[in-house]
């Protein structure tokens, strides 16, 4: 535990994934308390507004950031609270696509990868480290390149796959790849920076759109918009 | 169902000797006429595992065979004397847990096992957010609750016999322990096993090639979807066999002996394992270790190219990605009930090397957050498998249930003991048999990634069954497909299977 970060109160949302266990554990390493782990589609969102947050956790999960059946009232979770927001792998798309962004398909699925992202000067999540980091991604959807204006580009795989962006002011963060895994070295590093910025930002103007459609990934989905 | 009551703890009696004779001879002398038996065998020291083998059989009255389906949620108990008690919408977990704390036993001095449940659960038992389709004879779990039973000690040459019970009940242990001691002095050594019955030929597969191919095309439109990482499809492979299932047992763990390797005898079920994989073990005091594997390639007859094998099998990424998804599946499912910050990994990715292949396991281990019924609950966080599953589990496993076209059953489940003293070790249900009556499946599969060759992965299929149905003395449908495949993979089938789109 570091004093930084000692006395937060986390929320960790589940989306039924199967890394959240690592969240967990870094997120109470890190803090000293375990995190409140609540699967997406068990949030009540007026008991997370009595809580007395002091820092939201969007872990990573299967499907679309746009298909309720997949992310529930995450969309309105981010408007509705005000602490800090850190969005891994999903909850990074989750968060591009409440900034306006989009979600296309990756010019190759990246499941197991170990790789370099590159990093921009002055990033957040990133402070102290090197602007080169290793990490590892596990997704085959990822955020639309251009940015939209609200997301500033952090981060960048290889293949010039956005790896990572933030919202300072909005105090949203995200990460495409995953901290959490055995192979990303300065995950905890990361994961204890975010849980150490403070700050409340009033997200109730995001307006994301959302679809219904079930299974919308199963189509194929155009590859482009990857720049 | 009824509460539990409080605990009354039992105590237990050993006695050691010399291991008279084969663990084999062992069984067969004691057990294999006995209508429900197991013998947990360590046919295969290495890497750490198979010190001890544990053997035994229903005896006295608190003995019980417990069954329980996933369909009809009811748990049902017979003790030697005939039917013990009927629990409708039992949860199997719960059971399990409530049982084992009735009756808490101090680890016996040197030994794993204390007495308590010994068996199976199949895949269909419910894991966190999974319930796959049930068996189809409705027995998801079984187990036999032991408390008179044989430890071999084989580092030492000892066979230790083992009676646990109520703590007035000692004249009954000693009596026990004097005659086992006896029945092992004057036991013959048996005849050695038939050959197989079977005139040769191949077992049925549940898909065939063009199928399975098919299947594997679906299976990578998930991942290039976003709807799953990875995912373990699996098929089966079924046959007739009359023979009795012991004398198979004998030809399989000869010919691929492994540390997991069992037998259990069931009633008209039997469940022959020679699997290799550890799903979970736990100590009394609270340690937990799970081995994934993940990653398979065939052996070479010439030993320098059995070494280029092992190494190109460390060595290849598409390998490497598979075993480092399962791993943080295992890190996050250890995670959720292990104090923080002792989650590590101290083995990633060894070559570990087997009869027929090598195979790269990793180690993952933690310590249980204290509790009780510890041991049970990390077996519960865990399940089912996720070697055998993929990730993200929860969405894999529902993808995978709605598209093979048989129920996994046993396959795919664990295997082992749940010890009265806390301790805990079970082995994945892969490279088994399963008889019931003369009907035998066999379950085989593998992890599908995005950069599978999904003729690839079928020869992995074949390779993986080759063991088990060479001890019924048959072939798998496609083996002599796969050598052709194996000579030039883009010769044959090519043009059947069509190819994911972004593969190039």
């Amino acid at each position: 535990m570091t004093s930084r970060s000692a006395g937060r109160r986390v929320l960790l949302v589940d989306f039924h994934d199967s890394y959240t266990g690592n969240l967990l554990q870094m997120i109470w390493c890190e803090t000293g308390v375990r995190p409140d782990v609540v699967p997406v589609d068990a949030l009540d969102l007026d008991a997370v507004a009595a809580a007395d947050l002091s820092h939201i956790v969007l872990g990573p999960g299967p499907g679309h950031p746009r298909t309720a059946a997949d992310v529930g009232v995450a969309h309105e979770l981010v408007r509705r609270s005000t602490c800090p927001v850190l969005g891994v792998c999903l909850g990074f798309q989750i968060i591009a696509v409440a900034l306006g962004g989009d979600v296309v398909r990756s010019p190759r699925p990246a499941h197991g990868s170990v790789e370099t992202v590159r990093t921009a000067p002055g990033a957040a999540l990133f402070r102290g480290l090197p602007s080169e980091v290793t990490a590892v991604r596990y997704h085959s959807l990822a955020v639309a390149q251009p940015a939209p204006p609200l997301l500033r580009a952090t981060g960048w795989a290889d293949d010039g796959v956005l790896m990572s962006g933030e919202s300072p002011g909005l105090g949203l963060y995200g990460v495409q790849f995953h901290p959490e895994s055995i192979c990303t070295p300065h995950g905890p590093a990361m994961v204890g920076t975010f849980l150490s910025l403070e700050g409340a930002a009033d997200r109730s103007g995001l307006h994301p759109r959302l679809r219904q459609d079930p299974h919308p990934g199963r189509r194929s989905r155009s590859g482009a918009g990857v720049a | 169902m009824r509460e539990p009551s409080a605990p009354a703890p039992w105590t237990s009696a050993s006695r050691q000797t010399a291991l008279p004779v084969l663990a084999e001879e062992l069984f067969a002398g004691l057990y294999a006429g006995a209508p429900s038996a197991f013998w947990l065998d360590s046919a295969r020291a290495a890497y750490g595992t198979g010190r001890y083998s544990i053997m035994g059989a229903l005896e006295c009255d608190e003995d019980l065979h417990v069954t329980w389906s996933a369909r009809t949620r009811r748990l049902c108990t017979t003790g030697p004397g005939g039917p013990v008690s009927v629990v409708d919408d039992a949860d199997v977990w719960r059971w399990i847990g409530d049982h084992l704390g009735r009756h808490p036993v101090p680890p016996v001095e040197g030994l794993p096992f204390a007495g308590g449940l010994v068996g199976y659960l199949g895949y269909a038992v419910p894991g966190p957010g999974c319930a796959p389709r049930p068996d189809e004879r409705d027995r998801d779990a079984e187990l036999l609750h032991v408390t008179r039973f044989l430890v071999l000690d084989h580092r030492d040459g000892v066979v230790h016999a083992v009676a646990t019970g109520p703590v007035d009940a000692e004249r009954e242990r000693t009596a026990w322990l004097e005659a086992m001691e006896e029945r092992v002095r004057d036991l013959q050594p048996p005849s050695p096993p038939p050959p197989a019955s079977s005139e040769g030929g191949a077992a049925r597969a549940s898909v065939d090639r063009r199928e399975y191919l098919d299947h594997v095309g679906q299976v990578q439109r998930w991942l290039l979807d976003g709807e799953s990482y990875e995912a373990c499809y699996t098929y089966r492979l079924e046959h007739r066999d009359a023979g009795d299932p012991f004398d198979t047992y004998r030809r399989l763990r000869a010919g691929n002996p492994a540390p997991y390797a069992a037998f259990l005898r069931l009633g008209d079920r039997a469940v022959l394992s020679c699997s290799p994989e550890r799903f979970l073990q736990v100590t009394p005091d609270g340690w937990a270790e799970t081995k994934p594997i993940k990653g398979t390639a065939r052996r070479a007859a010439d030993p320098g190219a059995d070494a280029e094998v092992a190494q190109h099998l460390a060595r290849d990424p598409k390998v490497r990605s598979e075993n480092l998804m399962i791993v943080d599946l295992l890190r996050s499912d250890l995670g959720t009930v292990c104090l923080p910050g002792t989650v590590t990994v101290p083995d990633l990715m060894a070559v570990e090397t087997y009869a027929t292949v090598h195979q790269l396991v990793t180690t993952v281990r933690g310590r249980l957050e204290p509790r009780r019924g510890a041991a049970v609950a990390a077996a519960r966080a865990l399940f089912p498998p996720g070697s055998m599953t993929g990730a993200p589990k929860v969405r894999t496993v529902r993808l995978l249930d709605a598209l093979e076209r048989r129920s996994r059953g046993v396959y795919s489940g664990v295997l082992g003991y749940f010890s009265l003293c806390g301790r805990a070790d079970l082995s994945v249900v892969i490279r088994t048999a399963v008889h019931d009556g003369d009907a035998v499946s066999i379950g085989t599969g593998g992890a599908i990634t995005w950069q599978s060759d999904p003729e690839a992965e079928h020869d992995e299929t074949v390779v993986k069954s080759t063991a088990v149905l060479a001890a019924y003395g048959l072939d798998h449908p496609d083996a002599d497909h796969r050598s052709a495949s194996a000579e030039d993979p883009r010769e044959s089938g090519a043009g059947r299977c069509p190819s994911p789109t972004g593969r190039s």
